[in-house]
């Protein structure tokens, strides 16, 4: 079973639930609020592994650059720009689809993993505790809670912490969770 | 030389606007050919990354100097890089903001304003 607590707002007790639900249930501990975890001031786990999260970012090898722009033109985040002395690359920018590597004709892109953030895996006495942490900076925290999505993919109980509001954060956090089906059946029943 | 103006419309009477990434037009003006062109900026509909396809569409436009209100840190590290200059004008014409650019009035922007300034105080990421 995963249970995932959510609110509209910040600062209302999302992790004072989670972190409680997780202690007298012995679910594992998820912090999927990867821009500020802090389920871990409460529980103090003992970190056990440590868990990087990449994403692909594009090389261009200036050699081989004809300077077309097309990697440019099918980029759909804009990371890419073509400059009077050779292609751009934004890096934060970057979604890491490799659109760009794909179109290039003269095969001058490669791809490198760039981290944008890490996973802590670790234990309170009891439980399991498991959070993303997005480095400082980072705009894009999706990679690091599909990683994590990734990791409690297996049928394990958990209690996942989420981000505040309904942001795209919040949306891939509960993607996937299996009983969402159910709490909408029982909301249909109530009303 | 080629001057683009981030501009509300096409014309050389029309506004400018202060937005660098999100502004709907580029004027730009030709000193030799003393001509105005205008170009749909490619980053007034874009979800992301708005001042990097503007800055491309004035790169793509051949400007030598932009004229505009404010610019995000992106869009001025793409233009510095490919030795662009880059003026400040307030709430004026397109015309005006060439005149006051050519009376050598113009006033050099070096800082760039925080991401996301150009998109309105409701539209900015966060809750």
């Amino acid at each position: 079973m995963q249970i995932v607590v959510l609110s509209g707002k910040g600062g209302t007790g999302k992790t004072t639930v989670a972190v409680s639900l997780a202690k007298t249930t012995g679910f594992t501990y998820v912090d999927c609020d990867v821009e500020e975890p802090n389920g871990f001031v409460f529980l103090s786990p003992q970190i056990e592994k440590v868990v990087d999260v990449t994403i692909p970012n594009p090389v261009i090898d200036r050699s081989k650059c004809i300077t077309c722009g097309k990697c440019a033109a099918v980029c759909q985040f804009n990371a890419l720009a073509v400059t009077r002395k050779g292609i751009m690359l934004f890096e934060k920018m970057c979604h890491g689809c490799g659109a760009c590597l794909l179109t290039c004709p003269t095969g001058a892109i490669t791809e490198q993993l760039r981290a944008i953030g890490k996973i802590d895996i670790g234990r309170n006495a009891d439980i399991e505790c498991i959070r993303g942490v997005l480095d400082v900076g980072e705009p894009m925290a999706g990679p690091v809670i599909s990683a994590i999505k990734k990791l409690i993919a297996d049928e394990r109980d958990t209690i996942v912490d989420c981000a505040p509001g309904s942001s795209c954060n919040v949306v891939k956090a509960i993607t996937g969770i299996g009983d969402f089906k159910r709490v909408l059946s029982i909301c249909d029943f109530l009303v | 030389m080629k001057i683009c103006i981030s501009s509300s419309g096409q014309e050389k009477t029309s506004l400018v606007d202060e937005r660098f990434g999100r502004c709907p037009y580029f004027v730009a003006y030709d000193t030799k050919t003393k001509e105005y062109s205008a170009a749909v900026n490619k980053g007034v509909a874009a979800s992301g990354g708005a001042g990097i396809a503007a800055a491309q569409t004035v790169i793509d436009m051949k400007a030598d100097a932009v004229i505009t209100g404010n610019m995000g840190p992106n869009a001025m590290e793409l233009l510095q890089a490919n030795g662009i200059k880059i003026y400040q004008t307030t709430g004026n014409t397109v015309e005006a903001a060439v005149q006051e650019f050519k009376s050598a009035r113009g006033v050099e922007l070096s800082k760039p304003v925080p991401a996301h300034s150009g998109m309105g105080r409701n539209n900015r990421r966060g809750w």
